[in-house]
Order: C-alpha cells, then sequence, then structure tokens
C-alpha cells in the first residue's frame, strides 16, 4: 500500500479543509512545538482505527475554531480521508461525522461515516461501515499496521511488546506454512499407532513385551509433559528476575563503573565458558570410544609378536624338515644343503629381484654386509638363489599340484599378517599413556583455570549487586536492605537458570529414551502384519518431528534474516559513527531483546540515545523490508517526532539516509528548526535542502490568542 | 588335485578373526542383575532399569569388555563356575563396539582386533601346527580363545562387582575405570621394574 494523499477537515486545530500529497520515498512534515504534529498523528490513528479502540465520534475531534464561527443550527463535518494506491488500484479511506451547533451553544453529533472509495474504471464504487473496515483490513492489515505508527522515541522497540516476537515470526516467517503439515503427521501417526497397538494386542506372541513397552512410552511422555511445564514456569522465574536487574541496570546506565563491571563480568563469563568447553572429563567412554583401555597394551602387543614370529619361523622349519623327509621335492632338494647346514633359508622372493641383481652387480651381499667379489663363494651363492627365484617363476603349477606340504591350512600365516598391521600401530601404542597423561593434565589445568576464574567472577558480581544497590540519598540501612533485596533476586535468577539447564538436560535424556521405546515397539513384531503398522507408525513420527524441527529451523532463519537486514539499516543510518552490530537474542519465554554488541560479542549496555533509535528503527525498516517480500506489498511507515535525541548534524546525515531509502516513509519532526526572536520560527532551507523528499511546513495561522483554542488554526503548506 | 583341495578346503576362507567374531562370551547370570544391568543400557525395557538414572556405560557388552581389559591387565584368569547358570548377551563379538545409532559416542570396531590379538597371546595351550595341519578344527581353537576370554571376563566381573559391593555408586565417577586401568598398568610396570633393580649391596 502506498499513501498518495492526506486530507484533513475541521479536525482539531486542522480548520477548514487542509491536504498533502505524500511522497513514495520520504515525507517530511516540519511542525514547532504545538502546531499540531501530534493531532496530524491521531487523525491518521483514528482513520486507521477498524476495531472501534478510540470513540467513533467524539467534540474533542472537533476545530474549536469551526465551532466558534458557525452560528446556532449551523452543520460542518469533521473528516479525516486518506487516498492510497494499491493493487494497482486507487481507493479513498475516509471518517466522517457531522457536527450541528444548538442555540445553547453546544454541539451535537451524527452521521458518522466510515467509507472506502474504490475506483472501478470511471465508475466509483463505495463501502461502508463493516464493508469498509474489512477492506480496509485486507489492503492494510492490522499486523501490518502494528509495525506502521510510531509515537516518539520510546515507542520504537517494537519488541517491548510482550507478545511481539512471537507475533512477528509468525506472521512474517514462513512457520506457519509447517501447522497442517505437522497437523496431519501427528494425526497421521495417531492413526497408524492406534493401528499397531491393535495389531499388537491380537498377536497374543508379543502381547506382554508390547504391554510393557507401551507402559513404558507412557511413562516417558508422561515425565518429558511434567517436566516441560516444570521447565516453563523456571525459565518464566528466571526471566522475571532478570527483567527485575535488567531495570536496575537500565537506570544506572551512565555509571561508568558498572559497565566497567559488566565488561569485564562478560569477558569473565567467556573464558570460563572457554575453560569448560575445552574440559573433556568422560573418561569412561574415552577408555572404549579412542581406545585409551590399551594403556597397557604394548607388552601384550610385543609377546604376540614374538609368540607368533616363533609359530612362524618353526613352521617354517617344519615345513622344510618335512621337505627334506619327503625327499625327492624339487624345492627341498634345492634347500637340502642349507637345511643341513643348520639354518632355514630364506625364503626365494627375499631379497626381491631388484635388491638380488643390485647386490650382484655391487659384488657386496647386502643382508650381512660382506663383500662377495665376482667368483668368490658368496657371489656364487646369490647368483644361485636369484637364478633358482627365476626358475621358480617359469615353473608351472603343475609341479606345485604335486606338491606335497605338511601345512594344509594357513592360520599362522592369518595370525603374522595381523602383527604386520599391528606393527604399525605400535608407535601409538607406546605414545597413549603419554597421550592420556597429556589430556588429563589438560582437563586439570583448565579446572583449576575455571575455578579461578570463577573466584574472580563472583567478586564481580558482588561488586555490581553493589553498584546497583547506590542510589543518591540512602541510609546506610536503607543501602542495606537494596543491597540484600538485589542480591535475593540474583540468587533467585541463578537458581532458576539452573534448574533450568537441569531439567532440558532431564527432558533430553528421557526424550532419548522414549524414542528408543518407540523403536524397539515398532520392532516389536517384526514377522507379523503389525510390523507394516509399526514401520509406518515410526515413519510418521519421524516425519512429524522432521517437520516440527523444520519449524524451529526456520524460525531461526528469519530471525538470523532479521538481524542481518537490520545491521544492514543500522550501518547506513549511522555511516561514519560508532554502531556497534545489532543482535537479536530469543529468550527462553519465547520473547526476544534486540541488543547492541561489540565485535567481540560482548554486549554494550549504555548505547546512547540516538543510536538505540537508529537501531529500533533499524529493526523497523527490516521488518517493513522482509514483509514486502513476504506480502508482495509495501507498506508505509509513520513517525511522530522519533529524532528528539538527535544532534543536528546526526539529523542531517539520518534524514539524508532514509530520503535515499526507497521506502515510503512519512515523518512529523521539529528539525529543521530555527527559533526567531518573536517566538516563532522559521526553516532551515539550507540543511533541508540537502535531504530528498517531499516536505511540508505545518504551522499555527498567525495572529492568534494565546489563551483561546478557538483562534488556532493549523495550516500545512509545502516547502520548495 | 587332491592335496591342492586340501589346502584350500572351505574352513580357509573364513578366518580365525571372523569365527571368533560370531561368538557369544558366557559369563555367569547373576553378574547380570549385580554389574551389567546397573552400568549398562542391556535390558533396558525392564522397570527397574526404567529409572531415569544415566548409566556410565552403553551396550551390555561395554561391561565385558571393561571386564576383560582389567583380567587381561591383572593378568588374571578365573574359571567359571558351571554349578551356576551361565547365559550370554546374545550380541555377537562382531557387533561390538560398532555404536552405529548412540549420540555423542564414537565408533570403536578396531578394539575388536586387540582383544583376539591378546586372547591369542595368552591362550598357549592351543597348537598352531596341528591347527595348520589340519588335524585340530578352527572351532575348537576359537573354543580355546573364548574360554581364556570368558575367564579374564569372569575375573574383571569379580572385580567390579568387588567395588560395587563397597559403594554402590563407585563407577558413577568418571575417574573410576580409568584410575582401574592406571592402577593395574602402571602400578604393575612401576612394581615389575622396581622387581628388576639389583639390591642394595649395603
Amino acid at each position: 500500500m502506498i499513501i498518495k494523499n492526506i486530507s484533513i477537515e475541521n479536525f482539531r486545530s486542522y480548520y477548514g479543509t487542509n491536504s498533502m500529497d505524500v511522497g513514495e520515498g520520504l515525507t517530511l512534515i516540519i511542525g514547532a512545538n504545538g502546531d499540531g504534529k501530534t493531532t496530524l498523528f491521531e487523525a491518521l490513528e483514528w482513520l486507521f482505527d477498524t476495531v472501534d479502540s478510540k470513540p467513533k465520534v467524539d467534540a474533542k475531534y472537533i476545530s474549536k475554531k469551526k465551532i466558534a464561527e458557525m452560528m446556532p443550527g449551523d452543520s460542518a463535518i469533521v473528516k479525516v480521508s486518506m487516498t492510497y494506491e494499491c493493487e494497482r488500484s486507487e481507493k479513498i479511506v475516509e471518517k466522517s461525522f457531522k457536527f450541528t451547533k444548538s442555540p445553547d451553544n453546544t454541539v451535537s453529533m451524527s452521521n458518522y461515516l466510515h467509507c472506502i472509495y474504490v475506483q472501478n474504471g470511471s465508475e466509483k464504487e463505495v463501502r461502508e461501515g463493516d464493508a469498509a473496515k474489512r477492506l480496509f483490513d485486507i489492503d492494510f492489515s492490522a499486523s501490518i499496521r502494528k509495525y506502521c505508527l510510531f509515537k516518539g522515541e520510546q515507542e520504537l522497540n517494537i519488541f517491548n511488546k510482550e507478545e511481539a516476537m512471537s507475533y512477528l515470526v509468525e506472521t512474517f516467517s514462513k512457520i506457519r506454512d509447517f501447522d497442517p503439515y505437522i497437523d496431519f503427521t501427528g494425526k497421521a501417526q495417531k492413526w497408524a499407532q492406534d493401528a499397531h497397538d491393535n495389531a499388537i494386542k491380537a498377536d497374543k506372541k508379543n502381547s506382554k513385551d508390547a504391554e510393557r513397552l507401551r507402559g513404558l512410552i507412557k511413562n516417558e511422555t508422561d515425565f518429558i509433559r511434567d517436566k516441560s511445564e516444570e521447565l516453563k514456569n523456571s525459565q518464566r522465574e528466571a526471566v522475571n528476575f532478570a527483567t527485575l536487574l535488567d531495570e536496575l541496570e537500565k537506570n544506572k546506565e551512565s555509571s561508568e563503573l558498572l559497565n566497567a563491571t559488566n565488561s569485564r563480568i562478560e569477558n569473565l563469563k567467556e573464558r570460563i565458558d572457554k575453560a569448560y568447553r575445552n574440559i573433556s572429563e568422560n573418561y569412561t567412554f574415552r577408555l572404549l570410544d579412542e581406545m585409551w583401555i590399551l594403556m597397557g597394551f604394548e607388552p601384550i602387543a610385543r609377546e604376540y609378536g614374538d609368540y607368533v614370529a616363533t609359530l612362524d619361523k618353526e613352521q617354517r622349519r617344519m615345513e622344510r624338515e618335512f621337505q627334506r623327509e619327503q625327499g625327492a621335492k624339487k624345492l627341498a632338494g634345492k634347500m637340502q644343503e642349507e637345511i643341513n647346514q643348520g639354518f632355514v633359508p630364506l625364503a626365494l622372493n627375499i631379497p626381491d629381484e631388484n635388491t638380488m641383481r643390485e647386490m650382484l652387480h655391487d659384488e657386496v651381499c647386502k643382508v650381512c654386509g660382506t663383500p662377495a667379489p665376482k667368483g668368490s663363494k658368496p657371489y656364487n651363492t646369490m647368483k644361485k638363489h636369484l637364478e633358482d627365484y627365476l626358475a621358480s617363476l617359469k615353473d608351472t603349477s603343475n609341479d606345485e599340484e604335486e606338491e606335497e606340504t605338511l601345512f594344509k591350512r594357513e592360520f599362522i600365516r592369518e595370525l603374522v599378517s595381523r602383527y604386520t598391521v599391528l606393527h604399525n600401530g605400535m608407535n601409538w601404542l607406546s605414545r597413549l599413556p603419554n597421550i592420556i597423561k597429556t589430556e588429563i593434565e589438560k582437563n586439570r589445568s583448565n579446572h583449576e583455570m575455571a575455578d579461578g576464574l570463577q573466584a574472580k567472577l563472583e567478586q564481580e558480581e558482588e561488586q555490581k549487586r553493589k553498584i546497583l544497590a547506590q542510589t543518591d540519598g540512602l541510609t546506610e540501612e536503607q543501602l542495606i536492605s537494596a543491597f540484600n533485596n538485589i542480591s535475593e533476586w540474583w540468587k533467585q535468577k541463578s537458581s532458576a537458570e539452573s534448574r533450568s539447564d537441569f531439567l532440558k538436560r532431564q527432558i533430553d535424556e528421557h526424550q532419548r529414551k522414549k524414542e528408543e521405546y518407540q523403536e524397539e515397539y515398532s520392532k516389536i513384531s517384526e514377522e507379523s502384519a503389525a510390523a507394516t503398522y509399526g514401520r509406518t507408525s515410526n515413519a510418521m513420527r519421524r516425519i512429524a518431528e522432521a517437520f516440527l524441527s523444520a519449524k524451529v529451523r526456520n524460525k531461526r532463519e528469519f530471525l538470523s534474516q532479521l538481524e542481518d537486514t537490520t545491521n544492514k539499516y543500522l550501518e547506513r543510518l549511522n555511516r561514519g559513527d560508532f554502531r556497534g552490530q545489532a543482535h537479536i537474542v530469543e529468550k527462553a519465554d519465547e520473547s526476544a531483546e534486540l541488543m547492541l554488541i561489540d565485535t567481540d560479542g560482548a554486549r554494550i549496555y549504555n548505547p546512547n540515545t540516538a543510536l538505540k533509535t537508529t537501531m529500533y528503527m533499524s529493526l523497523l525498516f527490516a521488518v517493513a523490508e522482509l514483509t514486502t517480500v513476504k506480502h508482495e506489498d509495501d507498506y508505509p511507515l509513520i513517525f511522530d517526532a522519533p529524532t528528539s535525541s538527535f544532534t543536528a548534524a546526526k539529523e542531517s546525515d539520518f534524514f539524508g539516509v532514509i530520503g535515499e531509502i526507497n521506502k515510503q516513509t512519512i515523518i512529523v519532526t521539529k528539525s529543521f528548526l530555527n527559533e526567531n526572536a518573536d517566538g516563532s520560527s522559521s526553516i532551515d532551507t539550507k540543511r533541508l535542502k540537502a535531504i530528498k523528499g517531499k516536505k511540508y511546513r505545518i504551522e499555527k495561522k498567525r495572529p492568534f490568542d494565546e489563551k483561546n483554542l478557538a483562534t488556532i488554526e493549523t495550516r500545512i503548506e509545502p516547502i520548495n | 588335485m587332491a592335496i591342492k583341495n586340501s589346502k584350500f578346503d572351505s574352513e580357509r576362507f573364513v578366518s580365525l578373526f571372523e569365527l571368533w567374531g560370531r561368538k557369544n562370551p558366557s559369563y555367569e547370570k547373576h553378574y547380570e542383575d549385580e554389574v551389567i544391568k546397573p552400568l549398562t543400557d542391556f535390558s533396558k525395557g525392564t522397570n527397574e532399569a526404567s529409572e531415569s538414572k544415566a548409566k556410565v556405560l552403553g551396550a551390555g557388552y561395554e561391561a565385558l569388555i571393561m571386564a576383560f581389559f582389567i583380567g587381561l591387565y591383572a593378568d588374571k584368569k578365573l574359571a567359571l563356575n558351571e554349578d551356576l547358570d551361565i547365559k550370554d548377551l546374545g550380541q555377537p563379538i562382531q557387533f561390538w563396539g560398532n555404536l552405529d545409532s548412540k549420540k555423542g559416542r564414537k565408533a570403536y570396531p578396531r578394539l575388536r582386533e586387540y582383544m583376539f590379538i591378546a586372547l591369542v597371546a595368552k591362550t598357549p595351550e592351543i597348537n598352531w601346527y596341528e591347527l595348520d595341519k589340519g588335524r585340530w578344527t578352527p572351532n575348537e581353537t576359537v573354543n580355546a580363545l573364548m574360554m581364556t576370554m570368558e575367564e579374564y571376563i569372569n575375573y574383571g566381573l569379580s572385580v567390579i562387582k568387588d567395588k560395587m559391593d563397597e559403594d554402590e555408586t563407585y563407577f558413577m565417577n568418571q575417574d573410576s575405570f580409568l584410575n582401574i586401568f592406571q592402577e593395574l598398568v602402571f602400578f604393575k610396570k612401576r612394581k615389575t621394574e622396581d622387581d628388576d633393580k639389583p639390591e642394595p649391596l649395603d
């Protein structure tokens, strides 16, 4: 929706008819105090109200000047109308009522009218009353209007409203799209579950087991439900105490002492967290998962190695002996001489062919390091070994087929090959005791560090409570009592938080157990007809869980997108100035907080009001941008005096940027005015010139009687 | 051809490690209630185990692995009492340490190889030559390995039970098993080193 024109007739100080065209980007309406800025804003609030939260007709809406000039019996109307474009069609929404002056100078009101004129070709259609309300709600939905009109700087933090976060997420993210699926898969799972239950009940063989598992699943479900309820209460309690402490903190925002303490606390917390994250003490699992249990295995591995080597050597010796005894076998024959010499020769392929050739070439036996000049005995032995090897390659398996061996199986070989694999890990086995020692030492030192930091943190928190308790003019007794109160809140908050953590862990653990029981239950009758229902029920449960987790993920993604977009605007609105980073924190009670953080993630507790305002406005622009994407339709943002805490230079920059943002924004402000000696004010045209957009001046028409409201008349004039 | 067949008979294609992996070590049944159920998720369906107590170990076989290594490092075997009820977990060794579905845990299938190696080293009564000659069956061999394994486990279970009899919550502490192993491995090592030192002359 884009506003084209706003027209106001006899509404409070707006005597007669005043009208202004509104630009598609920034429209600045400038007026001094009492010139009718807020009245303009109220006129729009009245016009936009479709739930009658404001009176439909009210004498306070009527221009006093108009009444004053009317004769008894005369009638006139109060009217606020707005021309807007929506889905390429132009419409005029209008609220009006008639007022009549009686002879006794009282005023009666009648003919209240709320209507929308729709231009349909050359025809103009009119919708009145409820039809007009309905149409306006479609064109400019109530959910969006919540994020449209803002009075002053205080209202800008949309997260101040308790339900704002869930409302924002539900309305503008896609998470609602998941609901029908979650609903359906939930129901489907129930149907499949019932069918499975019935099928199992009919299956006498498994009914006892099934009964037991159903009982267990029910117990877990009840437990999780109860604990979740308890968790909610405990989280709410933690938020309540945190809010009390936050309130105190807000009042001390300017305290440098508090800020320094806060930053030390944040820093300590981070370091403690890091120290704890580095601790991994689940030694029992590490004994298995990381095989620490092998800490004493090295001697056993060596024992195995020696044992297997002996077995292997003896087996080879026995095989040779056997071959010799068999007498006639080719290979044994070749080895006869060596066996007679009383040692077991190397296998023919050891050393390999290349090494053998190299040794012959170099005339050295590199196995024993003896020189072997050509023609010498060692040289001839090596040469024969190579020849035997080459001959063995040429031998066909025909010979082997006839070969008889002592050992028909190769289990000793399996043991040998297992040792070869083990041998590669031997280095790790010998280092393992040291690895474990180092890990334990690391954990111990991290513990010590965390404990030391924890003690420091407690001191700092004590200091913080003292600062919070200090208020000017308190007696010592009052100070002590305030300090005790704060300490009590602190204690309650901490205990609620740790209780929440404990409950969360408990719920997770039981959720895991429940899943295991459900898995077991679905498998209970694998061979029977119930199995199909079981599998279906299980699949449905998993699908339902997947939708639920997708919904959660989607919400996180939306918030992270919102945060990114907010930061984009924050950067633009604070160009060249310190701005930090906007961060949206989801709280346990599903509300949210928008805060500024430093590059190291530490919270900035006391941003100046102008920075805070730009942060909130950035969020509003971000909401507007994201909603535009979702609704494929734009809507305006209307602010009343959002920049009262800004310096003149900051204001110029700010409006400069807003003028460049492609977004319909109407800002009513007293900026750009210089006060004259006679109490009137004039526009600072030089500064204003730099701002893009439409500009209007609203001003009381002079002269007027300072004591008589009936002489007040606000005029809207364009500034060229 | 006959000779070749005998060397490559069907048994040869199944390694001893695989054969061993198909076995289930037995234990004295009373340890189930005394050690296995309190420490592991074994038989988690029963009512008494449905309490929310987090278990020190995961699957039931993890208690047997712990017991095995206690026996191994203590170098003590304890024969199973045949007069008592004997049973097994019904989960063959080949699945131990696979832990596919456990959250936050790592699988450790290689530990099985080390256990097998230890059993070979610690079962000297096996006549490996007779096995390769075909006069002993692989099954007889694996049964001998299993007996060593069960006797180590049986000793280890008795140690764990004694600790739990003294203090029911002994193993709730993450250090407990680690301490037992450190004691067995390093204390024993120190003792051996001390024994090896020559007696002082004075």
